[in-house]
């Protein structure tokens, strides 16, 4: 027989479960990493190039082979060259064509300045993963898996109650960065709606291997939210290391590293409104007479210079305000239809961009 | 043992079998044949024969780099000859193989170069090219859609996500541009789904999920301040799924997709497990339990975040089943429920359409109170009589 009840009129044993013990695993020291998929990229640097693995739920640190680093190596020169149709030559090399492969990020090597891209060839479960190398001379080369040196560490499982359920869960990567022996790594679910940061302690040979870290951030309405983090980097702001974040609805976030604990729940600073109906791609700090500027690449709103003077001043936002308050930004015209992104060297960006007779790997000046 | 069954192609060439002898190869070989084979337990293989055994010990003894085997034996794409295909190079006793490291796509061309003048071989003969190709696969009925959720006919205006569910693997690329919000006149309403190079689809791309915008979603932050909310409760609207979203083989989908509702008020309250019904089951029996909800909750929340243990926390193997309109779920065990006490698991991540989480709005006055403290995982006790 079956009875009928209101939840609330059986005792109610809402039990404060003790923080599930993080579930990252590690993965010792190997040879040939196996990706299911690939990128976001992040080098650290010491050149170990750190990949995500979107469907395996995992981060992948590699040596790569001593011939990718070292000057005047086999492979070709230092730095990187233009390739126009790069996403064609790709195609090439994988034995497809350019509908054939999806560039998922690109990477500059700290010491040889090599541009490193992750592609996916094929589309769908049965597609596979590929690393390929740019040189100074525009040579591309595929980076073959079989013989690198590798550590991983898998994020931290979902939660779940039941076994059985035909749930269909993933866990996307949407950035990764490495500063001061630390990997920070943001992600959005398909599923659940939050704002997800990872630190990681690398080498990942530490038991604190990182923790989940749910981050809010105040916006002009004083509510609360938990868009994702889409691209950030780490970077000293009085001193303090911070996490800048740009957010889906493009506002741009300022996190105290120092506040990242496991279970935390971290209020941000918004420092900065860009605009609707945009999502920012790619983010770096670099350095032009003497003064630091973020470049923030964008889906729909190009690519924005921002000054860091100002950062140190932002207050965090703490009462409702009225209108747009933030630090102020250009926009850089002649950056336009830009897919990845990443700073090559001291005076120049190494972006790729979608043109109308493929894609282009290009350096650009700094602005 | 190998299988050959899978032949495309067997191309060979006579070459002079001329009485010039080479410094390096003694024997000259005979003519190329080159023939591609796919066997069911292991990569395509380009099988290169009529080679002369000298000139195989040469080039074992090469100790050729990928590099220095493609000045040998190249391999390219034919419609897009703008690179060499990355292939590892293994010298047999008679052939030589050469495997793409990525496979080769059925139905593609692929050209095969041979230069047998190149050292350490010495033929006299101009380089050898043929084109293989596999066979291209049976034609499959192209992917359609297969459902929504949510399912129902009214959404609140404040829904942030729907999935979208596929009879088979879709490609990788991104809803935006093949879903699109209609109005009840059936146009276009413009910039109101997340446009995100991220991916959100499940592991084996059969379900893709769509974020509405969250800055017009969430109340006064500057997306929605200007534009207001995507969804205005009492109109009617559609979501309509164009049919050249490209399925895991590159083809449009069977058939465009629709799926009408009307936008209701906004749901801005956490969820309250406490005001949701549970029938218990009968003791001995595997009849569900059963638990119903006052509004829709999120489909694939509800597959892993709701759930049964025994009252020492073992979870119970059983099937979930989420209710029309997800306003319930049942769980059926796999066994017989025992008289005994067992608890219905809600984990707080479980959110419905809207991203309210239990007892948490997704819109939260977060300055001047203090945020409330949810358990990460409620538990409800029910004995089966």
């Amino acid at each position: 027989m079956r009875t009928s009840m209101k939840l609330g009129a059986v005792l109610l044993l809402a039990v404060a479960s003790a923080s599930a013990p993080v579930s990252a695993g590690l993965a010792p020291v190997m040879t040939g990493p196996s990706f299911s998929s690939i990128g976001p990229l992040a080098f650290g640097p010491d050149g170990t190039l750190f990949a995500a693995d979107r469907t395996a739920a995992t981060i992948v640190a590699m040596k790569l082979p001593d011939v990718d680093v070292k000057v005047g190596d086999p492979g070709g020169t230092m730095g990187t060259s233009d390739v126009d149709n790069i996403d064609a030559k790709i195609g090439a090399l994988l034995g497809t064509d350019a509908a054939g492969v999806t560039i998922t990020d690109l990477a500059v090597h700290p010491t040889t300045k090599h541009s490193y891209v992750s592609v996916m060839r094929g589309s769908g479960p049965d597609a596979q993963a590929a690393l390929v190398r740019v040189n100074g001379a525009g040579d591309l080369r595929l980076v073959p898996f079989d013989d690198i040196m590798f550590t991983s560490v898998s994020l931290p499982n979902p939660a779940a109650v039941n076994p059985n359920g035909r749930g269909g869960r993933a866990q996307s990567v949407t950035d990764l960065s490495y500063i001061d022996g630390r990997l920070y790594v943001a992600g959005l679910s398909n599923e659940e709606f939050a704002s997800k940061l990872w630190s990681v302690g690398y080498p990942f040979t530490s038991v604190d291997r990182g923790a989940s870290i749910e981050t809010y951030h105040g916006n002009h309405g004083a509510l609360e939210t938990r868009a994702p983090v889409m691209a950030f980097v780490p970077y000293r702001v009085g001193g303090e290391l911070n996490i800048l974040a740009g957010y889906t609805c493009t506002p741009l976030v300022k996190i105290p590293v120092d506040s990242l604990r496991a279970g935390a729940k971290v209020v941000g600073t918004t420092i900065a409104e860009f605009g609707n109906g945009n999502q920012p791609l790619d983010l770096f700090v670099y350095t032009k007479d003497g003064r630091d500027f973020l470049l923030m690449s964008n889906s729909r709103r190009g690519v924005m210079k921002i000054g860091t003077d100002g950062l140190a001043g932002a207050e965090a936002i703490t009462t409702r305000v009225g209108g747009t308050a933030g630090v102020a930004f250009e926009t850089i015209d002649s950056m336009v239809n830009i897919e990845q992104m990443d700073l090559l060297d001291a005076d120049r960006t190494i972006v790729i961009t979608r043109t109308e007779a493929g894609r282009r790997l290009t350096a650009v000046p700094l602005p | 043992m190998r299988r050959r069954g899978c032949a495309a192609l067997v191309a060979a060439l006579i070459t002079t079998a001329a009485c010039w002898a080479p410094p390096l190869v003694d024997e000259p070989g005979g003519p190329f044949v080159v023939e591609v084979v796919s066997p069911d337990d292991g990569p395509s293989q380009i099988q290169v024969s009529g080679w002369s055994s000298d000139e195989l010990t040469s080039l074992r003894r090469a100790n050729l780099t990928e590099d220095g085997w493609t000045k040998i034996v190249s391999l390219h794409v034919a419609d897009n000859p703008s690179g060499i295909v990355a292939s590892t190079y293994t010298v047999h006793d008679d052939r030589l193989d050469v495997t793409p490291r990525f496979g080769l796509d059925p139905g593609r061309g692929y050209q095969v170069k041979i230069d047998g003048a190149h050292p350490p071989l010495s033929r006299q003969t101009p380089v050898y090219t043929t084109t293989i190709s596999l066979p291209a696969e049976a034609p499959t009925p192209p992917v359609r859609v297969t459902g929504i959720y949510p399912s129902g006919s009214t959404w609140p205006e404040n829904t942030l996500r729907f999935y979208l569910h596929f009879s088979g693997p879709m490609s990788a690329t991104s809803a935006v541009g093949h879903v699109r919000l209609l109005d009840a006149a059936g146009q276009v309403v413009d910039d109101v789904l997340l446009d995100v190079d991220v991916d959100l689809w499940n592991t084996d791309y059969t379900r893709r999920t769509v974020f509405f915008d969250p800055g017009r979603v969430k109340k006064d932050i500057r997306p929605n301040r200007e534009l207001g909310r995507a969804l205005v409760a009492g109109r009617r609207y559609a979501i309509a799924v164009e049919p050249a979203w490209p399925d895991g083989k590159g083809r449009p989908l069977a058939a465009p997709f629709r799926h009408e509702f009307a936008a209701g008020r906004a749901v801005e309250r956490g969820l309250e497990p406490n005001d949701w019904t549970i029938s218990s089951p009968g003791a001995g029996t595997r009849d569900p339990l059963s638990v119903s909800f006052p509004w829709p909750l999120d489909a694939g929340l509800l597959e892993r975040a709701v759930g049964v243990t025994t009252g020492d926390g073992t979870p119970v193997d059983g099937r979930v089943d989420v209710g029309a309109n997800e306003t319930s779920w049942t769980f059926t065990p796999e066994r017989p429920w025992a008289s005994q006490q067992y608890l219905l698991v809600v984990l707080s991540v479980l959110e419905d359409p809207s991203g309210n989480t239990v007892r948490e709005p997704f819109e939260f006055e977060m300055f001047g109170k203090p945020k409330p403290a949810t358990p990460e995982r409620l538990t409800y006790p029910f004995t089966p009589q």
